[in-house]
């Protein structure tokens, strides 16, 4: 018997999650169609073939993945009707994985357009078409400033730390509400915090986990010029020295809460988990893909200590007056993800470990899983090397 | 090499900055001495450019003007500072042209002195009168792009206004035009004359009355000059760019700078001017029974005149004044800032300036400047940035006004630290932290300050990084000056607004505006389409508030190479679009007034200007 495996009609290939689920996708041998613009000087099939080599794929030994260039955003994505409708006749299932992960409510309309009214465009197009099953890549935070538990189900709140979070809320409902109406089968996938490879340290994204590191990293490359030279006055006005045994004292309180969480998993994991739920074709699942032991911000605050050779970072309860400025400065990062890294929630996961039945376990973010990922980092300058 | 040089000589903007002494070096020696712009580098460098080009033939004058330069070096300080052009090189290559020609048996050619010649050399003295084509060409051009070069027969540089008379007398009776040329930078061909250019760098008088705080200037008197003078005094003048002869400057277009935000424009700063008329005779404008040079007419104008001098206003300086700046990441939010300041009577000056400005006009090297340009505009979200010059009480208001503030110390630290922006790292940093609030919140918070210095590291040797080697000690002490990275001494004096033309020769667009955001937004995106349909650089200028808010003074510039003939093809392109489109916003808003119509009215009150439709 013939295993013809279905065409798939991929959306954010480019991006970071999106990435890992186009290369899973061709390695499971799928037919995949991506919608992707062109960015800079690059056109859409030139970046996915970039990508593609950073994961040692060579575009042209995939002639089952076709490139579109085009506009989620604009009606009828933005591409010749011809197009359009070579994707209609050909989709058999659809993955919406296009997202603006922005956080900061200064830039709320940019974020709705990408989030929620270009759903509209995907409505359409899935009007004019029989699409086996929908699938959504939401976020775990949709479920909004729940008191404890998080459950796979979908949430009715207003109550949502940043508009990103409100976007993926309502997001939800939208492809709920249409795909009943219009019968069409969908799935809903939670992920966490999502980092790099645990085995390689390799990723496509730097923010979240690596961003604190890497300004740290950046402050204590500055501190040290100005303590080598220009005699370190400037870095003493911060409390910023070298002490008798090399190492640098850069003193940074962070706030912590007992209790609290930061739940990151990596990409592995989540690619594993959802290509692995996207084949059993469960309808109207909610899969929240987190870390069942989730790790905190006084376990990061020490990986970040040992692996950039700095004292002075410490983990503070109550709140912190007196700031400096290095403390103001990773105050502004800090606090856009302070509800992530206070955060006392516990995500469900039943749903998920119903699926995966433990054949699939979330690696445990070791001090050496740090490591790789932060040398990774570094290897490719935070992510400016990438394409 | 060769084709180096004459690139270099046909790139001379003529702004004649070599005419003024802003770094403290002196100026080229011959140029006061002769008197003729010929003499001084600027000229030296069309004399070269012109001989290359076959225009005029090696003359007695030529060898004369190659002869007295001694190669001091000082022109390649001064203009590099400005454009990046080293005009040294071409100081050599001329004398070396001259050189070769004479060892090859060429002979220098004498002008034959005719009747009219003579009259003025009567007048003048003979030194300061001639026919000589190697003096008359450094007169038959003008950078701007739209009228074509134009050789004059003779030029003549007087010393007094009597002198001044006489000569209009002769051109009367001989029936010569003439035209009156101060340092004859882009003023559209009006300083060119097929038959006399009167030229008034000689005329440098400066008179203080400080029972009246009024100065009154000669002629040859250039913005910079008058600048320095009163301020030893305690005061100031509303100026021009520092190379602009005042009374020019007064006769084109009336004086406008940010300073107007509270000294006004035109007839606000003028006590007085006199003239010497059409028929000879000497006349002030605050005589009974003369021509009222206070009125206006929207028209093109006959010039009313020689002006012989202009008594101008000095305002005093308070010692508590400092200049700072106010980050926007929009034009909306800036001028309804700038408004508002402008409605309350706070600060002196006030301008809202391009994004760029930190990095166009700070940065000492055109390739730092590219490479950092963005830094401030993407990275840091600063599109605009609102100047404001005031003293302590106005500068107490603005800081209860929420608004991030650049003062003086971090100006400076950003001055200094130019060198510092090319590390994306710290931008990257920034932009990523900023999330909620714009990224330049965190050069404006005082706490960051010890944080910023450490990042950009200031210092003047890492500033002059960028400058040739044999110019970096130099430019070191410069810049270890206080006034070179001081917002008030640099506004003052306008020095950093000459960089504007370090690429490309810049042509102004002037308009006169109500200062609303929704008309100022608009003009400002449809000059930038035509900048954008023609394919020539160009870029936002500045927008400073007057009369309490109520108007604006808004620059639009453009940028062309005034040596390629398919640009300068463009720049008359733009010129006709961009009166079409500005004609049609005074059509339909009487407000709009474009600066064209004040050519040779610059003593009407604003008021006639700007609300008499």
């Amino acid at each position: 018997m013939t295993n013809i495996k279905q065409t798939i009609f991929l959306t954010g290939a480019t991006g970071f999650l999106g990435s890992f689920i186009l290369n899973k996708l061709l390695e499971k041998g799928y037919t995949t169609i991506i919608l992707c613009r062109s960015l800079k000087e690059k056109s859409a099939k030139q970046r996915i073939s970039a990508i593609l080599k950073w994961f040692n794929k060579d575009i042209k030994d995939y002639p089952n993945l076709r490139i579109f260039e085009g506009n989620l955003d604009e009606k009828g994505f933005g591409i010749d009707q011809g197009d359009y409708n070579f994707i209609l006749k050909n989709t058999d299932e659809f993955i919406h994985c296009a997202s603006n992960t922005d956080f900061a409510e200064k830039n709320r309309d940019k974020i709705e357009n990408t989030n929620i009214r270009s759903l509209n465009n995907v409505f359409i197009f899935e009007e004019s078409t029989k699409i086996k099953h929908f699938h959504y890549i939401s976020t775990a935070y949709a479920c909004g400033n729940v008191q404890k538990t998080c459950y796979e189900k979908l949430y009715e709140t207003t109550d949502f730390t940043n508009v990103y979070e409100e976007t993926k809320n309502k997001a939800e409902h939208l492809v709920a509400e249409y795909c009943l109406q219009a019968n069409i089968p969908y799935t809903i996938y939670r992920p966490s915090i999502v980092y790099g490879n645990s085995i390689t340290g390799r990723s496509r994204k730097f923010n979240a986990l690596y961003f604190p590191v890497k300004s740290i990293a950046y402050l204590k490359k500055i501190m040290l010029r100005d303590i080598q030279t220009r005699s370190g006055e400037r870095a003493a006005q911060m409390g910023v020295r070298l002490k008798s045994d090399k190492k640098i004292l850069m003193p940074l309180r962070m706030k912590y809460i007992e209790g609290s969480r930061i739940d990151v998993i990596p990409i592995e994991y989540f690619t594993n988990v959802m290509i692995n739920i996207f084949e059993k074709k469960i309808n109207q699942g909610i899969f929240n893909i987190t870390n069942s032991s989730p790790t905190n911000l006084k376990i990061l605050t020490d990986y970040t200590s040992r692996y950039l050779s700095i004292d002075g970072l410490e983990t503070v309860e109550g709140e912190i007056t007196d700031k400096t400025a290095l403390e103001k400065l990773l105050d502004s990062y800090i606090n856009l993800y302070l509800p992530y890294i206070e955060d006392v929630r516990v995500f469900d996961n039943s749903n998920t470990n119903k699926v995966i039945q433990g054949e699939i376990k979330c690696p445990e973010l070791s001090y050496e899983v740090f490591k790789k990922c932060m040398d990774y980092a570094i290897s490719v300058e935070w992510g400016k090397e990438l394409v | 090499m060769e084709n180096e040089i004459y690139k270099t000589a046909s790139n001379c903007r003529h702004y004649a900055m070599c005419k003024i002494d802003f770094l403290g070096t002196g100026i080229c020696k011959s140029g006061p001495e002769k008197g003729f712009v010929a003499f001084y580098p600027q000229g030296r460098m069309d004399l070269y450019s012109a001989l290359i080009k076959g225009r005029v033939p090696v003359t007695a004058a030529a060898w004369e003007i190659a002869e007295t330069c001694d190669l001091c070096g000082i022109c390649d300080k001064q203009c590099y500072f400005i454009t990046e052009l080293r005009p040294v090189k071409v100081m050599k290559a001329l004398k070396d042209h001259i050189k070769n020609f004479l060892e090859n048996g060429g002979v220098l050619l004498e002008t034959k002195e005719d009747e009219f010649l003579n009259s003025l050399r009567n007048i003048t003295g003979e030194k300061y009168s001639t026919n000589d084509p190697a003096i008359l060409v450094t007169y038959s051009d003008d950078p701007c792009p739209l009228p074509p070069p134009v050789m004059p027969k003779y030029v003549t540089v007087p010393s007094n206004e009597e002198e001044i008379s006489k000569i209009v007398t002769l051109c009367n009776n001989n029936d010569i035009n003439y035209s009156v040329r101060g340092n004859g930078s882009s003023v559209m061909g009006f300083v060119m004359s097929p038959d006399l250019v009167i030229d008034t760098a000689r005329m440098k008088g400066i008179r203080i009355d400080k029972r009246n705080w009024c100065v009154s200037v000669a002629p040859g008197v250039s913005s910079f000059e008058l600048q320095q003078t009163v301020k030893k005094e305690g005061f100031r003048v509303n100026t021009a760019e520092p190379s602009a002869l005042v009374c020019a400057n007064i006769m084109c277009s009336g004086i406008f700078s940010l300073f107007s935000a509270s000294y006004g424009i035109n007839a606000d700063n003028l006590v007085t001017a006199k003239f010497i008329d059409k028929d000879g005779k000497i006349f002030s404008m605050h005589e009974h029974g003369t021509k009222n040079l206070f009125a206006y007419e929207r028209k093109d104008a006959q010039l009313p005149g020689i002006c012989v001098e202009a008594t101008v206003k000095m305002y005093p300086v308070t010692q508590d004044e400092e200049g700072i700046l106010v980050p926007f990441s929009d034009l909306k939010g800036a001028i309804e800032f700038s408004k508002e300041l402008s409605l309350r009577r706070i600060g002196i000056a006030i301008g809202i300036l391009g994004g760029e400005y930190i990095s166009t006009f700070l940065s000492p090297d055109i390739g730092l400047a590219k490479q950092i340009k963005t830094v401030f505009t993407d990275k840091l979200d600063i599109a605009y940035l609102v100047l404001i010059i005031g003293d302590s009480y106005a500068l107490n208001s603005i800081k209860t006004m929420n608004v991030p503030i650049i003062d003086r110390d971090t100006f400076r630290t950003l001055y200094k630290g130019l060198g510092g922006f090319k590390d994306s790292q710290w931008s990257d940093l920034i932009k990523e932290l900023s999330a909620d609030r714009n990224s330049f919140e965190f050069l404006t918070d005082p706490s960051m300050k010890p944080l910023i210095e450490s990042v950009l590291d200031p210092s003047e040797e890492g500033l002059c990084e960028y400058f040739p080697n044999d110019l970096k000690k130099f430019f070191i002490d410069i810049y270890k000056k206080d006034e070179y990275t001081d917002l008030i001494w640099l506004n003052e004096f306008r020095i950093l607004s000459s960089r504007m033309g370090r690429e490309k020769h810049v042509f102004a667009i002037i308009v006169y505006l109500p200062m609303e955001h929704e008309i100022i937004e608009a003009m400002n995106a449809d000059f930038d389409k035509i900048g954008n349909n023609l394919g020539i650089n160009h870029d936002y200028g500045f927008v400073t508030p007057m009369d309490q808010g109520k108007r604006a003074v808004f620059e639009y510039d453009y940028y062309i190479d005034h040596t390629n003939e398919n640009e300068i093809m463009k720049a008359r392109q733009a010129a006709g679009a961009i009166a079409q489109m500005i004609e049609g916003y005074s059509a339909k808003n009487p407000s709009v007034k474009w600066i064209r119509y004040t050519l040779y009215q610059g003593f009407t009150r604003k008021e006639h200007i700007l609300y008499i439709d």
